[in-house]
């Protein structure tokens, strides 16, 4: 007995291991991969012609008129807003790494920390407009290499000390720091273009960059390019970000109890809000909690129970509150790619125009966002990038070039492509069963698995093999799989375009490689005006399209559930929440 | 006695070794680089960013040489620091494992009560439908996962009832549910064995000497069957122990509670190689002392037991 209570003991030891690795709580949604929020270059243009290269626009998500079922979020509030009361929020994780924005790479934590760090401007995510929030005017000069700003004179940290152009200077010579990690500030600042910051005077400063930086200043509305007190973050040293955050914004940092929660109180001193803020006046609510809740179900029955007021959804939980008086939906169109089932183009079948096209054929958008695990949330991709990222929403072109639904269409192309139905109505060619790897993320699986039903009508079906996000990265990452579930968060289109489809980029895993396709992103990416960027752009994504390298999936809301009491939640220009104008209703 | 204990200490280095051994090659085996998922995170980085990064973290190192690194700076009483959050893994240990310990404890005891209850009655009522409806639970309480069982006790005491909060905390009533939720399954597993332990004791002659001196029957059961039939029980619920901790991984998530658990499965997601083996360490740690406990407590129920 006492010899096998030893390995005993050290077969429970690995169990513990082995639960942990295939517990799925906390794993990323299908809405957190790959990538979290990207820095832009160029951020997509509302009125491209009209703009000059260092004044572009981003596109308003909220402009874009969803088809969900879901109540539209940030509807105005039927009586007055009142002040007082707490609002707990969970995204699930709320920081995974640091509040210190400076060094996180944490897309949660930015929507956190934006509430306590105000920003230089902010961008209207109605119109696009960039707009003077703590500078109050700036310049461009000619050549988009710097940027001068005049900033507000009566605005203090929460630690009292002032805002001022040498705090804005401490600030992102920080980011660009060597011993810095590479972090979502390296990235929005244009790090590798960052020359220095100089202090003209206490309230001017001026931001030089070796080469045009024009996405800079929409990528500093960001909640991630907040500013900092530097006497706070000199006092705290390796502790900021973790035991405090200092910044000038309408909630004050009380404590982050790590995998517990958060905790903002409200900056009753608060006298320079957001430009786009209703509200003119300290934030109503007391305080603001983000509370740590990694399981999906647990959220939404701490929803149920009021224990917590706003939670990140999964689709099909939509369905299940369905009817419930005392909760809303609120959707907001994602800042990223489209959901794309992307088709490996260097080897396998899938290498194969004809197969590509066949899957496109026989893979039907539209009924698939009916089932529980979309419950038609979101729209029928059409291209990479989504409506709500391209210049006025328009797609009508790509529409030209889409799929319709058509399993004929699919089995005769890859009768064409020499695939032949076998005894078990599966096709072969020499051999080879017609049976696409699919490697995905097992929180995905219910979006791949009705894929595959629609695949075995036209003779081909998929090996799904799910493991947790790294899995997926490390697998993927290879080469090593036909198809696979993919998509990315962040507002920059044309850079986004560039990293999925250029030959040899980052995200390029599927070994997709087309000539004309890499001079056109290289031509977007080396314009000097919008109209020539997106012209290049539209005209790879068609071009993408028409090589199938995938099917366009679908184009992605974030879905939050809400408490009927909550009002005037409104989501920024990247669709993350900002609660300075919200309220409880009593 | 002393040489018992020194023999069983002494044997619990290789199986601390061991383990550390099979976690590290795990973690490697399984597909997923930190750096890149890092970087993925933060935007995408050229293949030059990522090995340089991952050279500044010791990963591009050959894995013996790797393993050997941390363990020479474990000997020395460092568990390193988080690949991510870049705190150091023994204060993060620290400061998680409290509230994984109370959830633990407190599902054990809820499961060593509620067990040795469930055992007695259903052995004294051997046959008899409490039996049935008793053993019954204990079949459903094995078979539950105990996450689906968490759930359910949300909806039911949580939303449905509103007796508890659902969510994390420390307080006795938030410590409730998950407790429940996890020590049930034990509970069951406890009863099914005290009541076939005791059932077979209760055939024995000393037994029915005791009852034939006229001791009353609860005294007989208690004070003569159960001391004699909890042997196997204590084996069971050392082992438990263990089964509860590595549960706790699992309801720390669906009640959003601190713990180790949820600092390991946030670090073997994220491939935090440094924080997942100091948790695994840890963890095992407290299990092969547990068990070591477990085995001196033999010597205490039952005097026959004599170590030499």
């Amino acid at each position: 007995m006492r010899k096998r209570g030893t390995y005993l003991g050290l077969l429970m030891a690995l169990l513990i291991v082995w639960v942990a690795g295939c517990s799925s709580a906390p794993a990323p949604t299908a809405q957190q991969q790959p990538a979290q929020q990207q820095p832009a270059q160029q951020a997509p243009a509302q009125k491209p012609a009209e703009q000059k290269p260092a004044e572009q626009k981003p596109a308003a998500p909220a402009a874009q008129p969803t088809q969900a079922p879901a109540q539209q979020p940030a509807a105005p509030a039927a009586g007055q807003p009142v002040k007082g009361g707490t609002l707990t929020v969970s995204h699930g994780q709320n920081v995974a790494d640091t509040l210190n924005q400076h060094i996180s790479i944490n897309t949660t934590s930015r929507m956190v920390a934006a509430h306590v760090l105000d920003r230089l401007v902010a961008v209207d995510p109605k119109t696009g407009d960039i707009k003077p929030w703590l500078a109050e005017s700036w310049e461009v000069s000619p050549d988009g290499k710097v940027y001068t700003f005049k900033l507000r004179k009566d605005v203090k940290f929460h630690d009292g000390t002032p805002f001022n152009a040498q705090a804005v200077k401490y600030n992102f010579d920080y980011i660009v720091k060597p011993d810095t990690k590479r972090a979502f500030a390296w990235q929005a600042v244009g790090a590798e273009k960052y020359d220095k910051t100089e202090v003209v005077d206490d309230s001017t400063v001026k931001v030089t960059f070796k080469s045009a930086n024009p996405s800079f200043l929409v990528m500093l509305s960001d909640g991630g390019m907040g500013i900092d007190s530097p006497t706070a973050m000199e006092k705290a040293g390796a502790d900021y970000g973790v035991k405090t955050l200092v910044g000038s914004g309408p909630f004050k940092f009380k404590e982050w109890v790590k995998d517990q929660r958060v905790v903002l109180v409200r900056n009753d001193d608060y006298k320079w809000p957001s430009p786009i803020a209703k509200n003119k006046g300290v934030a109503y609510l007391d305080e603001l909690v983000y509370r740590e809740v990694p399981d999906a179900a647990t959220r939404l029955a701490a929803l149920e129970a009021n224990e917590i007021q706003l939670v990140t959804m999964t689709e099909p939980q939509v369905a299940q509150i369905k009817g419930n008086k005392d909760l809303q939906v609120l959707t907001t169109p994602k800042a990223g790619t489209s959901r794309m089932y992307l088709m490996n183009t260097a080897k396998g079948p899938t290498a194969d125009l004809k197969v590509r096209q066949a899957m496109n054929y026989a893979i039907d958008k539209k009924a698939l966002l009916q089932l529980p695990a979309w419950s038609n949330i979101g729209n029928p991709g059409l291209a990479p990038l989504p409506a709500n990222m391209v210049p006025g929403g328009d797609l009508s072109k790509l529409k030209e070039v889409d799929y319709a639904y058509d399993p004929e269409k699919a089995k005769a192309l890859l009768e064409e492509a020499g695939w032949k139905v076998g005894a078990d109505g599966i096709r072969e060619k020499n051999g080879e069963k017609l049976v696409l790897d699919m490697v995905t993320t097992s929180t995905t699986t219910s979006q791949v698995e009705p894929v595959d039903q629609m695949l075995r009508k036209v003779g081909a079906k998929l090996n799904i093999r799910t493991g947790d996000f790294n899995f997926w990265i490390g697998t993927t990452q290879k080469g090593d799989f036909n198809i696979t579930l993919m998509s990315d968060s962040g507002y920059n289109g044309p850079a986004l375009v560039n990293q999925f489809f250029r030959t040899g980029q980052a995200y390029n895993w599927y070994g997709y490689s087309n000539k004309d396709v890499d001079d056109m992103l290289d031509k977007a990416m080396n314009a000097t005006n919008q109209k020539d960027v997106w012209d290049n752009i539209m005209k790879a994504q068609t071009q993408v399209v028409k090589d199938a390298v995938g099917v366009m999936g679908w184009e992605q809301l974030y879905v939050y559930g809400a408490s009927a009491k909550v009002k005037d939640v409104w989501f920024n220009e990247v669709g993350f929440p900002y609660f300075f104008d919200t309220w409880i209703a009593k | 006695m002393t040489r018992y204990i020194l023999n069983r200490l002494a044997l619990t280095l290789p199986v601390i070794l061991g383990v550390s051994i099979l976690v590290f090659s795990m973690l490697h085996l399984v597909p997923g680089d930190p750096v890149t998922a890092m970087f993925i995170e933060s935007g995408g980085a050229s293949k030059e960013q990522i090995e340089q990064v991952r050279h500044l973290l010791g990963l591009d190192q050959p894995l013996p040489v790797q393993y050997w690194n941390w363990l020479v700076k474990v000997t020395q009483g460092n568990l390193g620091e988080s690949i991510i959050t870049k705190q150091s893994v023994a204060e993060l240990i620290v400061q998680n494992f409290p509230s994984t310990i109370q959830l633990t404890v407190a599902g054990l005891g809820l499961a060593v009560l509620l067990g040795i209850l469930l055992g007695i009655i259903a052995a004294i009522k051997h046959n008899s439908w409490i039996d049935n409806v008793t053993m019954v639970i204990g079949t459903l309480g094995v078979s539950m996962p105990s996450f689906w069982l968490g759930l359910l006790l949300i909806y039911t005491f949580g939303i449905q009832l509103r007796w508890v909060p659902i969510t994390a905390g420390s307080d006795l009533r938030r410590l409730a549910l998950p407790a429940i939720a996890l020590g049930f399954s034990a509970a069951a597993i406890i009863a099914r064995l005290v009541r076939s332990s005791l059932l077979e004791v209760l055939q024995e002659d000393y037994i029915r000497t005791a009852k034939a001196k006229g001791v009353r029957y609860p005294i007989v059961v208690v004070r003569h069957a159960l001391r004699n039939s909890l042997i196997p029980v204590v084996t069971v619920v050392g082992l438990q122990f263990g089964g509860l901790l590595s549960g706790a991984v699992i309801i720390e998530s669906v009640f959003a509670r601190q713990g180790i658990g949820r600092l390991l499965v946030g670090a073997l997601q994220a491939r935090d190689f440094p924080l997942a083996q100091g948790c695994v360490l840890f963890v095992a740690l407290v299990y092969v002392f547990v068990n070591l406990v477990v085995d001196l407590l033999y010597a205490f129920i039952d005097p026959r037991i004599r170590y030499e």
